[in-house]
Order: C-alpha cells, then sequence, then structure tokens
C-alpha cells in the first residue's frame, strides 16, 4: 500500500523532474523502503519541485512539450473549475433565487457575467481541443500511446454518459427512493463525473505528448487556453461580486439552507465554491502564462 | 543553539558534506547522513537538495549502468562547504566561549 502511494507521489513530480531523477529516486525507495515519512517527504518534494523549479532540471522538457503540458493543465484546471460551478449553479437554482436575481441589480448583472463567461470558455476549450482530438484519433494507428490515451478518454465519456443516462432514468422513474437516497446517488453521479473528467484530462496530456500537431493548430489551442484561463480569473471576480450583492442585499436568501444536497447555507456554500475556484484559477493561469511563453 | 541545529540540517550542506568523502549514491548518501548528523534524508528532501546544488553546479552527476546513479562534488562545491562549515565553526566556536563566560560568572 506505501509502496503505491509512493509511487504515485513520485508520479505527482513534475515531467521534467521525473525525466532527470525519476528512476534514481524509484530505486532509492526501494532501497529504504517507503514508509509514510517517505511517502509525505517525496509529496512536499512534489510541490517544491511545481513551486520553485530548478531551471537546468526544468531544460529536461522543451518548449513544444513545456506547451503541450501546459494546455492540459488548462483542461484539467477547466474541469475541477466546471465543477465548482456546478455547485455555485445547484446553490443558485429554485424560485427564490431565481425571483429575486432576475429582479436586476448588480447580482443579477454578476450572475448574468458568470453564465456568459462560462459559455465563452467551454466553446474555447471545444475550439481549442476539436482539432487536437481529431489529429491523435488520426494518429492512433500508428501511435499507441495516441491509442492508449484514446481509449481512456472514450472510456471516461462512455463511462461518464452511462451514470448520467442511469441517473436520469432513476429520477425519472420516479421510485420515492427518499431525500437521503436521491441526494447519496446525486453525490456519487458527482464523484464519477468528476473521475470522468480528470481522466478525460489525464487522457489529453498522454495524447498530446504522443503526437504531432500542426503548429497553427497549436497555436490556436495556446490562444483558447488563455482565453480560459482569463475567463475563470473573470468568473472568480464576478463570483466575488456575486457573493457580496447576495449578503449584502439579500441576508434571508443568504441564510437559506441552498448549498448542495441542502446541507450548507447559501452564504457558506458560495464561499467554499469562490475558495475552490481561487485555488483552481491560480494554477490554470501559471499553466496557460507557461504555454503561451513556450509558443 | 536550535538555530545552529537547523543550520545543520540543512540537506543541501549535509550532502555537500557527505560526497566531500567522495562520489556516493542517492541511498549511499542517506546512510551517510544518518551516521554522520543523525537526520534520515527522505527521498524527496534529498533529491531537492541534489537538484539544486547540481542546478548551481556544486555536485556533478557521473555516468552510471543502472538506475543508481553517483554523483561527486565539484571544486565550487568544494569551496562552497569549505566557506560555510568555517562560517559555521567560527559561530559554534564564539558561541561556545561565550557560553562558557557566562557560566563562569554566573
Amino acid at each position: 500500500m506505501r509502496a503505491r502511494s509512493a509511487r504515485i507521489a513520485l508520479a505527482l513530480y513534475p515531467l521534467a523532474y521525473r525525466r532527470r531523477y525519476g528512476d534514481e529516486m524509484a530505486a532509492l525507495v526501494e532501497d529504504s523502503g517507503s514508509s509514510s515519512a517517505a511517502v509525505l517527504d517525496l509529496l512536499r518534494g512534489a510541490a517544491r519541485a511545481h513551486l520553485h523549479p530548478e531551471p537546468a532540471v526544468a531544460a529536461e522538457v522543451a518548449p513544444d512539450e513545456r506547451r503541450r503540458l501546459g494546455l492540459a493543465a488548462v483542461l484539467l484546471c477547466w474541469v475541477l473549475f466546471s465543477f465548482a460551478g456546478l455547485g455555485l449553479y445547484k446553490t443558485t437554482e429554485g424560485r427564490d433565487f431565481e425571483g429575486n436575481v432576475s429582479g436586476g441589480g448588480l447580482i443579477h448583472a454578476a450572475h448574468v457575467g458568470i453564465q456568459m463567461l462560462a459559455l465563452v470558455g467551454s466553446l474555447a476549450i471545444v475550439l481549442g481541443a476539436a482539432p487536437l482530438v481529431l489529429a491523435a484519433l488520426r494518429q492512433t494507428r500508428e501511435r499507441p500511446a495516441a491509442r492508449r490515451a484514446a481509449l481512456l478518454a472514450g472510456g471516461c465519456v462512455a463511462a461518464f454518459l452511462g451514470a448520467t443516462v442511469a441517473l436520469v432514468l432513476v429520477a425519472q422513474a420516479k421510485l420515492g427512493l427518499g431525500a437521503g437516497l436521491e441526494a447519496l446517488i446525486l453525490a456519487a453521479w458527482t464523484l464519477l463525473a468528476v473521475g470522468c473528467g480528470v481522466g478525460c484530462a489525464i487522457a489529453a496530456r498522454r495524447g498530446l505528448l504522443a503526437i504531432d500537431v500542426p503548429a497553427r493548430v497549436l497555436r490556436l489551442a495556446t490562444g483558447c487556453a488563455a482565453v480560459v484561463a482569463l475567463a475563470m480569473v473573470a468568473i472568480v471576480a464576478l463570483t466575488g461580486v456575486y457573493l457580496v450583492a447576495l449578503i449584502a442585499g439579500f441576508p434571508d436568501l443568504a441564510g437559506e439552507p441552498n448549498g448542495p444536497l441542502g446541507v450548507p447555507g447559501a452564504r457558506a456554500s458560495v464561499t467554499l465554491q469562490l475558495v475552490a475556484m481561487v485555488a483552481i484559477s491560480i494554477p490554470a493561469g501559471l499553466a496557460a502564462r507557461r504555454a503561451v511563453k513556450a509558443a | 543553539m536550535r538555530y545552529i541545529s537547523e543550520r545543520s540540517t540543512d540537506p543541501g550542506l549535509l550532502v555537500l558534506a557527505s560526497l566531500a568523502e567522495g562520489p556516493k549514491h542517492g541511498y549511499a548518501i542517506t546512510q551517510d547522513v544518518e551516521a554522520m548528523a543523525g537526520v534520515k534524508l527522505g527521498p524527496g528532501s534529498l533529491y531537492g537538495a541534489l537538484s539544486r546544488l547540481e542546478g548551481r553546479k556544486l555536485i556533478e552527476a557521473l555516468p552510471s549502468e543502472d538506475r543508481r546513479r553517483p554523483y561527486k562534488i565539484t571544486a565550487a562545491g568544494q569551496e562552497a562547504l569549505d566557506e560555510q562549515l568555517k562560517m559555521m565553526k567560527r559561530v559554534a566556536d564564539t558561541g561556545l566561549r561565550r557560553l562558557r563566560a557566562a557560566g563562569a560568572t554566573s
């Protein structure tokens, strides 16, 4: 179990570190044993390597690869960001919210702005990713790594679609499962959806490193990644505005237990989502910057 | 006292001190450091230190046929280690002298 944890911790190091020191570190872990302290030390080391990369080690990854890694990181961040956004959507749905929000004012403007930016970000993802997906699919025959990446992505999409169809069927069948069980099913679907999204982002990363991509396609994807990162930052700002407007203008609504699964109040729920969005948008911005700089 | 103790467990310094004896690979460095300073260097700390030292050209990797690549200290590394150890010795000597003086007067 600990050996597996150590392998996972090693896999969390940046690619440049794994290329330069991966084999040696794996040999050291084999020789000295993978205690809990060693796993923690590896996790700390991986975080440090991401935050303060050594320029000499970073050179192990070519600029073109760095750009591709940056693009994959932006995609992963967008997937995670979308789930924070889904939490915001679930918190701000319901007649009370819609009635107050549609009344105009700052909260309405922020709500509309968030939806518009989410649409812009999603379109940028599709525009940037579609030519890359097509290129990967064309190269699956001659490149086993691209084939494996396509199979992983396909499996994740199939699992997500299967779970969603099952969820819709359960909802339509009106089985009278009770609020608790329904909430559990929704939570399970959400976890599975997050897993599928992360799986797709991992597949995209592996595929991007395995295929030949025309320079203009990479340029387009890099531009789209920059748009996605900017959209995320703007959504964070507007979510902050929404939260302030909610607390100041609608204190009763802010206290309603409208969060996911009806557990937290709307104020706490939006605050948590805002924190998650900030935490995700920072690495997204850094990854997009890395991709643009490597271009 | 505490400050000196923290300085003496700086992974970079410990690795340099270990390599001053001759080239070693990762596991041999951790074993040597444990025997020398009573500190166990974790794999993340060790390779974090090795990457920093290599980046500053204080150590260099030697060719190896298996996964256990040895490292050796460079001339710049020897100079940096010498300078740091002399500074630490000055601090330790002065501190000990002052402690003895304080003990004699109290």
